[in-house]
């Protein structure tokens, strides 16, 4: 007697064969997973170096002190006494003072901090990699990735302005600054602690702190409660929980950033499971014989659903793990690039794996409902023609369409004017969108044909191909319901940022009515100023303005600020349409009406060197920022000899921002103590910011089009496996290899066109409703539709090109067979 | 050879695989198929019969020898000129999946003269047509047709372009013996009344009665010819071979 071996697991056995058997008809599903999973493994892998890099950076000045004590605000002299006092603390070996402040670079919008390094080398956590240190307070070290931005040398001159006062240093070293990806960190310097608490200094400490070490007698904790009992209401942390704070405080940044990953990467998961379902709908509309003749030799159908879950589980585990794969060794190159921290957090990619697993695993679940009811007869027809598919049910018609009038229905709220519009626009797009989804099935079939019937005229190949992409509609739609869900979102990005450009613009033109402003905090600008700033090519009319400092008495506390008295020739380089300053008004700054608490409109008391008016007072943009605009003879009044402070420039339409402010920056150099300010800077930092974000968020979605395109690729390429007796007849009736190619190309063109025409309709649609939500949102006003045609031209050609690249696979395949060879095939 | 005949075999040989393994299907092969003749090749399973026609129709390539059509010698093209030859000068009809399942009866019967860019001359196009009483059927699709209607549009095909020879490989392989007997007489009209040449591929002795000539082959030669061949006559051969 022979043994007989048993089969424990029959249906594993026959799903991993068939995965063995015919690897390329599964392989784009485990392309799709590995680069959904890819990305979201290189996602969190990034951002754990990120924060690790972040955290090095926030740890390192602290980490050789024992205890911070945060000081309020207040005088530097008694801080320099607490200091004193708490050196001699018992335990203390040290304590040294802290300080930080921010300023602005003259010639130039960038913001940069300046943290004082104490004396005491033990606190001097930043690595010096050429130069040295500050010594005095005229001297500064600059951050490396700073010094680059700034084009600046050990040697060289900057200028810091901060609110009330300008300093000019020299280099006289560089420090090194890890880059990083999410500019989380601040372009930084150092200076020495003197540059604030050196007598006479007028330059002010955001934030002051004291770093205790301690002799090593007592702990951490013990130190802190000695330190508080001589700090009194100051904060005394340990270093431990200072940096906790820090960390807790900073990280805010690197979790909106975390966010937008994921829900990218949330869009390129649905794509790619839109994508793995179509595809084993097809595998299993191929395999509609040896599914039947399974069940006739007497397979149940849970054998059936099992064996296809089995097969869902080794894709989705084999794409994960080549993901994770590709994603830590994508996310070393930029730890590698950006020279920064590398960690892997081992839970995040591990939970990121097995979502990839379980979305193959999900995706299956619908195709093998319909494989469960494969009669075993099916095993016996001869032909089958898989393109009998169900038509959409009723029902379901019914129900997308809902979606899509429910959605429309609450977009329309959002334009109304109530508090929450923005909730109705976003949610009512959510909703519309699902609803288009669903309903791909109503008209991209319709869409194809109309787009195929431009082509039939070009031959029988097109003809052929048209006939092709519409005899299995579901499957049309479903691939082009991936490519549309990721085109609609890059349009839709692309609209929006383009709109929202055009409204800013709009309404920057009223926020910064003024380009170019260059002015001094009190005195006299010399009188060829205006001259060189006319000079300044890109720049098409400069005007001074004469200029004083004042006290304004609103409601409570007289303020000092300043004002200025544009004339005609200041009113003519100002942007927009806006009406000669009249005597009987003072334009104030709107944020500043609000800090002195005085109502737009009512009266307000201004007494300079000479007078003193009161007139009402309106909130106005003129005005710059916490000053005044009065007529030049209310100015006259107030001050009798107010000399020309501040020059007003306007740009010319078009002209090349970053060469004129680079060319401002060089004529503005000499004068000492003047800031360049104006709407150009604001403008161009909007549409930086609004280009960044559009470069950022296409990238991030460009994973999701490729995704797309890989399915456009897989289901032509099983189509085209389906069709092999169908392809051999047409070569042998007389179609060149050629032909067969072009046939093949067209069809993906025409499915790839598709579902990027109605992407790029839909995606146009809510790029609009969006801006318009964000515009109410930001309270700007007069929103205008705008969106960049080469841009959208070349995402819908990106999409046919790649689509058409896509078929160039299974065309070769198609075409390489003899027909004899695929006529034998059955 | 004084007159070009629309196809020929010259020794020809076909061997599938190499080396040990090796599988000769055609051992020299050699005949003629004069113009207006009606042509079974015969044999049992094995004997190479398909393997012939297919190399003779340019659907395959001979290891050796050569294939004439209208007297080009296929075994000189490329790819391109071969499929051309297929297109422009041979009609096919095969066993079964003849038709291209997304276009009607009338797509179907043009799709050659479509694919050459020619246009079908009408008058040929209804004779056909109407000889096949395939009128009242053309905008159907191939799944609306019975198999026997499926094979008539398949032959309407074949002969609508007018080719020097019209191959059928198992043409009432799948038919019902009434579908068949229409079909071959069909056939067999379109031989005497329109002078069209045909070759067709068939294990079945009565199919076989209807040709002029019947020629038999087993293990890649031809062993035998029959004239005129009656189904007793045929069988005889056959059984002989089998035995």
């Amino acid at each position: 007697m022979t043994a007989v071996p048993r089969t424990r697991f029959p249906m594993a056995r026959n799903a991993l064969a068939e995965l063995r058997l015919n690897p390329h008809r599964v392989i784009a599903v485990v392309v799709a997973i590995m680069i959904s999973v890819g990305y979201l493994t290189a996602s969190v892998t990034v951002l754990a170096g990120e924060s690790a890099t972040f955290e090095q950076s926030v740890i390192a000045r602290t980490a050789a002190t024992d205890v911070v004590v945060t000081v309020g605000a207040g005088d530097p002299a008694e801080h320099a006494a607490l200091a004193t006092r708490i050196s001699t603390v018992a335990g203390v070996a040290s304590a040294d003072l802290s300080f930080l402040s921010q300023g602005r670079v003259t010639g130039s919008s960038d913001w940069v901090q300046q943290q004082s390094v104490p004396a005491n080398p033990k606190l001097r956590w930043a690595d010096l990699t050429e130069g040295r240190w500050p010594a005095t307070p005229g001297e500064i070290v600059l951050g490396s990735v700073t010094a680059r931005q700034l084009n600046l040398d050990i040697g060289d001159r900057i200028t810091i302005n901060d609110r009330n006062s300008s300093a000019t240093l020299t280099v006289t070293g560089l420090a090194h600054e890890g880059n990083s990806l999410l500019s989380g960190l601040a372009p930084r310097s150092f200076v020495a602690p003197s540059f604030y608490s050196v007598a006479g200094s007028i330059h002010t400490s955001l934030q002051t702190e004291i770093l205790v070490i301690g002799d090593g007698t007592v702990t951490q904790d013990q130190l802190a409660a000695r330190v508080t009992a001589v700090a009194g209401g100051d904060r005394v942390e340990t270093s431990a929980g200072f940096t906790q704070r820090k960390l807790a405080e900073k990280t805010q940044g690197v979790f909106i950033f975390q966010l937008l990953l994921l829900v990218f990467g949330a869009v390129a998961l649905l794509v790619g499971s839109i994508m793995i379902v179509n595809t084993f709908l097809i595998l299993v509309a191929q395999r509609r014989r040896q599914i039947g003749l399974l069940r006739a030799v007497g397979a149940g159908r849970d054998q059936i659903r099992r064996g296809l879950l089995v097969e869902a589980t080794a894709i989705g585990a084999t794409g994960s793990l080549l993901g994770v794969g590709l994603g830590v060794a994508l996310a070393a190159c930029v730890a590698a690039v950006l020279d920064g921290e590398f960690a892997l957090p081992a839970g995040q990619v591990a939970a990121v794996a097995a979502v990839g697993v379980m979305i193959a695993v999900l995706s299956v679940l619908v195709p093998a409902r319909r494989a469960v009811r494969i009669a075993p007869l099916d095993a016996l027809r001869a032909v089958a023609d898989p393109a009998t598919e169900r038509r959409t049910s009723l029902a379901r018609r019914a129900g997308s369409l809902g979606l899509i009038a429910l959605g429309l229905a609450a977009i329309g709220l959002g334009f109304t004017d109530t508090t929450v519009a923005l909730l109705y626009s976003v949610g009512g797009s959510f909703v519309c969108a699902a609803g288009l989804l669903s309903a791909t099935g109503l008209f991209l079939p319709p869409l194809l044909r109309g787009l195929g019937s431009a082509l039939r005229r070009t031959g029988p190949a097109a003809r052929l191909a048209t006939d092709n992409a519409v005899r299995n509609p579901g499957r049309a739609a479903a691939t082009g319901a991936a490519l549309m869900l990721a085109v609609g979102l890059v349009v839709a990005l692309q609209v929006g940022a383009a709109g929202m450009k055009a409204t800013a613009d709009g309404n920057l033109d009223v926020r910064y009515p003024v380009d170019v402003t260059v002015s001094m905090f009190d005195g006299a600008l010399p009188a060829r100023a205006t001259g060189d700033i006319a000079a300044v090519s890109g720049i098409a009319g400069a005007a001074g303005v004469r200029s004083s400092r004042v006290t304004v008495r609103g409601g409570g506390k007289p303020r000092p600020v300043r004002v200025l008295g544009p004339g005609a020739d200041a009113m003519a380089v100002v942007s927009g349409l806006h009406p000669p300053v009249s005597a009987g008004v003072v334009l104030a700054d709107p944020y500043l009406l609000d800090e002195i608490g005085l109502r737009d409109g009512g009266p307000v008391t201004v007494t300079g060197r000479s007078g003193s008016v009161t007139l009402p007072v309106r909130a106005d943009h003129l005005a710059p920022d916490e000053g005044l605009v009065v007529a030049p003879q209310v100015l006259a009044t107030l001050d009798d000899g107010a000399p020309v402070g501040t020059v007003w420039a306007k740009a010319r339409p078009g002209a090349d921002v970053t060469a004129l402010r680079s060319q401002l920056r060089s004529a503005v150099e000499p004068l000492t103590g003047a800031e360049v300010g104006g709407g150009l800077s604001a403008k161009l930092m909007y549409h930086a910011a609004l280009d960044r974000l559009l470069a950022l968020t296409t990238m991030l979605l460009a994973v999701a089009v490729l995704i797309a395109l890989v399915g456009v690729g897989n289901t032509l390429g099983l189509s085209v496996l389906e069709r092999t007796r169908e392809s051999a007849l047409l070569r042998a009736l007389g179609l060149q290899r050629r032909q067969l190619r072009g046939m093949l190309a067209v069809e993906a063109a025409l499915l790839s066109l598709s579902g990027a025409v109605a992407g790029i309709a839909a995606g146009t649609f809510f790029g609009w409703i969006g801006t318009h939500a964000v515009s109410g949102q930001l309270n700007l006003e007069n929103v205008r539709f705008s969106m960049s045609v080469p841009q959208t031209l070349t995402v819908a050609a990106v999409a046919v090109g790649a689509g058409i690249l896509a078929s160039v696979l299974p065309g070769r395949r198609a075409a390489r067979a003899t027909p004899v060879e695929a006529l034998a095939e059955r | 050879m004084t007159e070009i005949s629309p196809a020929a075999a010259r020794d020809l040989t076909k061997t599938y695989g190499t080396g040990d393994t090796a599988v000769p299907a055609l051992r020299g092969v050699t005949a003629d198929f004069g113009r207006g003749t009606f042509t079974a090749v015969m044999g049992p399973s094995g004997s190479g019969k398909s393997t012939f026609m297919h190399c003779l129709a340019g659907l395959d390539r001979a290891t050796g020898g050569h294939a004439y059509i209208g007297g080009q010698d296929l075994s000189v093209l490329d790819d391109r000129e071969l499929t051309r030859v297929r297109r422009d000068r041979i009609g096919f009809v095969f066993q079964s999946f003849n038709l291209l399942p997304t276009l009607t009866a009338v797509q179907n019967i043009l799709l050659p003269l479509d694919l050459a860019g020619r246009t079908a001359d009408p008058a040929k196009l209804a004779a056909v047509v109407g000889s096949l009483r395939l009128g009242d059927r053309l905008d159907h699709r191939p799944a609306e047709l019975s198999g026997g209607q499926q094979q008539r549009v398949a032959i309407a095909r074949a002969l609508v372009t007018g080719p020097d020879v019209v191959f059928a490989d198992e043409p009432t392989g799948a038919l019902d013996s009434q579908s068949a007997a229409t079909l071959l007489d069909f056939l067999r009209r379109s031989c005497r009344e329109l002078g069209q040449t045909i070759v067709m591929v068939t294990h079945d002795p009565i199919a076989a009665s209807y040709a002029d000539r019947a020629l038999l082959l087993s293990d890649g030669r031809i062993v035998d010819e029959l004239s005129d061949p009656t189904p007793d006559a045929v069988l005889g051969v056959m059984r002989s071979l089998a035995a």
